[in-house]
């Protein structure tokens, strides 16, 4: 199988394995999610599998979407193999910035953390790929960066697309940690451009 | 008839000698020791009046703030001293903080509670300690002590070092039980047994069998701690199912990660821009305008 086959391949299985999830019974969400105690007692997988559940049907499907159309843009300005590798690393670096930033978040669930590092590096890509719409992505650049810190400091720009259940609320630091770990990566593969140009091509 | 005379002193001494230690050894028969703090004892000091039913809504507020306390009684000597019992209701502790729907736990010191106090004295401790939820720890100890055929060796003197001729069977029973302060429920309840042999000699029995006292604590605890798991397993799946507990979660114990309508639009924009970008590059390729002057 070609390589190309190959990502297509992988990508439709991923897709399906999300949406799957979204129909998954409550103790099987409950198995993969975010959940502070049972990640100290050992159980690490949930650092990777808290973003792939969620708390409703419609807080999958949004985030689902959101997600997979950042991906589309990523995946084609900076490369399919980039979309595996930041899922593989992103995943544990938001859930163990929220142990660390969240002392008293107990659980989590929700894709939009790794959504919002998706459409930030979607965002990056599109700007080197198309130095047209750089003022563009610019202002869409700015205005997910105020988006962030106003829901840092408690404010809200827009409501929310569907509402979480009673007891939950939005954990902005996911948010944050997310758009930060694609900031530090677009830094890195800058630098690195800028010092080999022959680079330019890789990931 | 002297050496007669002195052959009967020395018997009679001899006599009287072995009688003394006869006697002192009898002398040190122990009595059983008891040793216990009752929870209803605590809550309900004037056993005439009827406990009240509690027929409203229990709210809970998970992370959960609690407190751990042993149920105190009227001060004596026999009991566990306060250095052990702090011990023990950390490794009580290290039980409960693997539920996830406990915040964090307050060890309370024995003081700070009154004896037959009821209600509103654990109200008054919780208001100071500021927990919502108090598990209080009764426990009820027996110490049985025996002699064995040994101890008749006793009277050599060096058998009283030496020979273990009693024998001590210490039951210990702790039980912990969970109490919401504002409903004043009980939510949930876990006991732990042990159950402690051994024998040790005359001289060192009450050091041996104060080990044994505390040893006894220390092996109810170890039964305890998978007793008290399964029934916060068990609670944290009744309280869902349960007309009469309401859960209402307290800010930031839940996140969610969700998108708003703004994050939505500048996603749709950015595929917007990218589909755009590359329809226009597709058709300059289509044009025929050379790559240079395309636009990158």
């Amino acid at each position: 199988m070609q390589t190309d086959q190959y990502q297509r391949v992988l990508a439709i299985a991923a897709l399906t394995a999300l949406v799957g999830l979204a129909f998954a019974p409550e103790p099987t969400q409950l198995a993969l999610a975010w959940e502070r105690s049972t990640i100290f007692g050992g159980q690490f997988w949930r650092l990777w599998t808290a973003h792939w559940v969620h708390f409703s049907m419609a807080h999958a499907l949004v985030n689902i979407a959101v997600f997979v159309a950042a991906c589309t843009v990523a995946a084609a300005t900076l490369g399919a193999r980039f979309i595996g590798w930041a899922i593989f690393i992103v995943s544990p670096v938001i859930s163990i910035g929220l142990l660390i930033t969240s002392p008293t978040l107990v659980e989590y669930r929700g894709l939009s953390g790794l959504a919002t590092a998706m459409t930030v590096a979607a965002l990056y890509g599109l700007a080197y790929a198309h130095r047209s719409l750089r003022w563009v992505i610019a202002v869409l650049a700015i205005t997910l960066l105020l988006k962030l810190v106003a829901e840092a400091n408690g404010l809200t720009f827009s409501s929310h697309i569907h509402s979480l259940p009673e007891g939950a609320s939005v954990e902005w630091r996911a948010h944050l940690i997310g758009a930060l770990s694609a900031i530090i990566y677009a830094l890195s593969r800058s630098l690195r451009i800028m010092i080999r140009p022959a680079h330019a091509n890789l990931p | 008839m002297d050496e007669r005379i002195m052959k009967c002193f020395f018997a009679t001494i001899a006599v009287i000698t072995i009688m003394a230690l006869s006697g002192c050894a009898s002398s040190f028969g122990r009595r059983d020791v008891k040793q216990s703090a009752s929870i209803v004892s605590y809550l309900f000091p004037n056993a005439s009046e009827t406990p009240k039913m509690n027929t409203g809504v229990t709210y809970l507020r998970p992370p959960v703030r609690v407190g751990l306390a042993f149920v105190p009684t009227a001060a004596r000597s026999s009991e566990l001293p306060e250095a052990e019992r702090i011990k023990l209701l950390e490794r009580v502790r290290d039980s409960f903080m693997r539920a996830p729907y406990i915040g964090s736990i307050e060890i309370i010191p024995t003081a700070y509670l009154r004896p037959a106090g009821g209600f509103a004295d654990m109200g008054q401790v919780a208001r100071m300690f500021n927990v919502e939820v108090m598990a209080m720890v009764s426990y009820d100890q027996v110490q049985f002590n025996d002699s064995n055929a040994l101890s008749f060796l006793y009277w050599t003197i060096i058998g009283a070092y030496v020979i273990q001729g009693d024998q001590y069977d210490v039951r210990t029973m702790l039980d912990v039980s969970v109490f919401d302060v504002t409903s004043r429920t009980l939510l949930m309840r876990a006991p732990g047994t042990s159950q402690v042999n051994g024998s040790a000699t005359l001289a060192g029995y009450s050091a041996r069998a104060r080990q044994a006292q505390i040893e006894g604590y220390n092996k109810a605890v170890d039964a305890l701690a998978p007793a008290l798991q399964t029934e916060l397993d068990r609670f944290r799946e009744r309280i869902k199912t349960e007309a009469n507990f309401r859960v209402e979660a307290k800010p930031g114990y839940r996140g969610g990660g969700s998108v708003d309508w703004l994050s939505f639009a500048v996603v749709a924009l950015v595929v917007l821009g990218w589909w755009a970008a590359r329809r226009r590059k597709t058709d300059d390729v289509i044009s025929g305008i050379p790559a240079k002057a395309q636009t990158p």
